[in-house]
């Protein structure tokens, strides 16, 4: 006569069951989800500190052509020795270079210098005839103001001097070094003589090497 | 014959004295003062600062120089009103790199003509 066979008093137990499932399932071979990135960290910045994150066009090479400019123009008979604020208004900056440079952001910074100073008025340019434009007809064309305290027509300020000028780089490149050699110019166009009263110009060499 | 007036030694000394603490009242600012220094860059000399008021504006000129090995710095102006006060906002820093034994005269432009004085700032950029 056979005796029937017992259960293993071990494996019988449900915690020692528990156990040996929480260890299979250690070692199982199913990737653990990757731990969450670390939150960026974020803080304000010296807004004039030198940038040199690539040798592409920058904030720094923004700040000192646009401060080169002003301080040249300002000191330029043109401007110094007027009776009056000239009138200026900004017209193109060409951008001969391979990068996306906002060239108006140079003009509109050096606009904003001089302007400043006291010394140079400024009319609106072209770029921004439309909304002045828009503004004179809406006083005077939509029958909404009145009439002595409208704005009138004929009567905008025509601009002595227009700003004009270029930046161009030339670039050399190697496996292991990147020149990038920026020359920017302005000139101050007398728009009545077509004479160009005052030029300036402001050479930035960039290296990045490995 | 004519006669000679010597001046006491007591006098001359008093006097030496006297110009020695005039000088040392004086309100016009030192050169060292002139400079605001940050980071590593004591081993940048001041050689030389002037100024000129040129078509109205003043015209700032330091020379600085360095004799040792090379080193990148960054410099800029601050203008200032006979009271005291900055005319304009801070300007941007200018990166130079300065070669072992080299001068560099570095000019600056006041942004209006109500500057008549100014500081010379400089500091280490990597």
């Amino acid at each position: 006569m056979t005796r029937p066979a017992r259960p293993d008093p071990f494996l019988a137990h449900p915690l020692a069951l528990l156990l040996a499932a929480s260890l299979l399932s250690a070692c199982s071979s199913t990737p653990r989800p990757a731990p969450p990135a670390p939150a960026p960290q974020v803080r304000y910045g010296d807004a004039k500190a030198i940038e040199t994150v690539t040798v592409d066009f920058g904030s720094t090479d923004l700040q000192m052509m646009a401060e080169t400019m002003t301080r040249s123009l300002l000191q330029h008979k043109v401007i110094s020795a007027a009776r009056e604020a000239p009138t200026v208004t900004l017209a193109e900056v060409r951008n001969k270079t391979g990068e996306a440079i906002d060239t108006r952001v140079i003009t509109e910074k050096v606009r904003t210098a001089l302007t400043k100073s006291g010394q140079v008025r400024f009319a609106v340019s072209a770029n921004e005839m439309q909304p002045q434009v828009s503004e004179l007809k809406r006083q005077n064309q939509s029958g909404m103001y009145r009439n002595d305290t409208a704005a009138r027509m004929g009567n905008m300020v025509a601009a002595r001097f227009r700003i004009e000028g270029s930046i161009s780089t030339i670039v050399k490149q190697t496996a292991d070094v990147r020149d990038v050699f920026y020359i920017f110019t302005l000139n101050l166009v007398n728009n009545e003589s077509g004479l160009i009263e005052w030029a300036e110009e402001k050479e930035i060499r960039k290296i990045a090497s490995r | 014959m004519s006669r000679t007036t010597s001046v006491p030694r007591t006098v001359l000394l008093a006097l030496g004295a006297f110009l020695v603490v005039a000088a040392g009242c004086s309100s016009a600012p030192s050169l060292q003062s002139m400079v605001q220094r940050a980071g590593n860059t004591q081993s940048v000399r001041i050689e030389d600062m002037r100024s000129v008021l040129r078509n109205g504006l003043l015209t700032a000129q330091v020379t600085i120089r360095k004799d040792d090995e090379s080193q990148r710095v960054a410099y800029r102006y601050r203008w200032l009103s006979p009271s005291g006060v900055s005319v304009w906002d801070e300007e941007a820093w200018k990166p130079i790199t300065l070669g072992a034994g080299q001068t560099a005269a570095l000019v600056g432009v006041a942004p209006s003509p109500d500057a008549v004085d100014f500081r010379f700032e400089l500091t280490q950029y990597k």
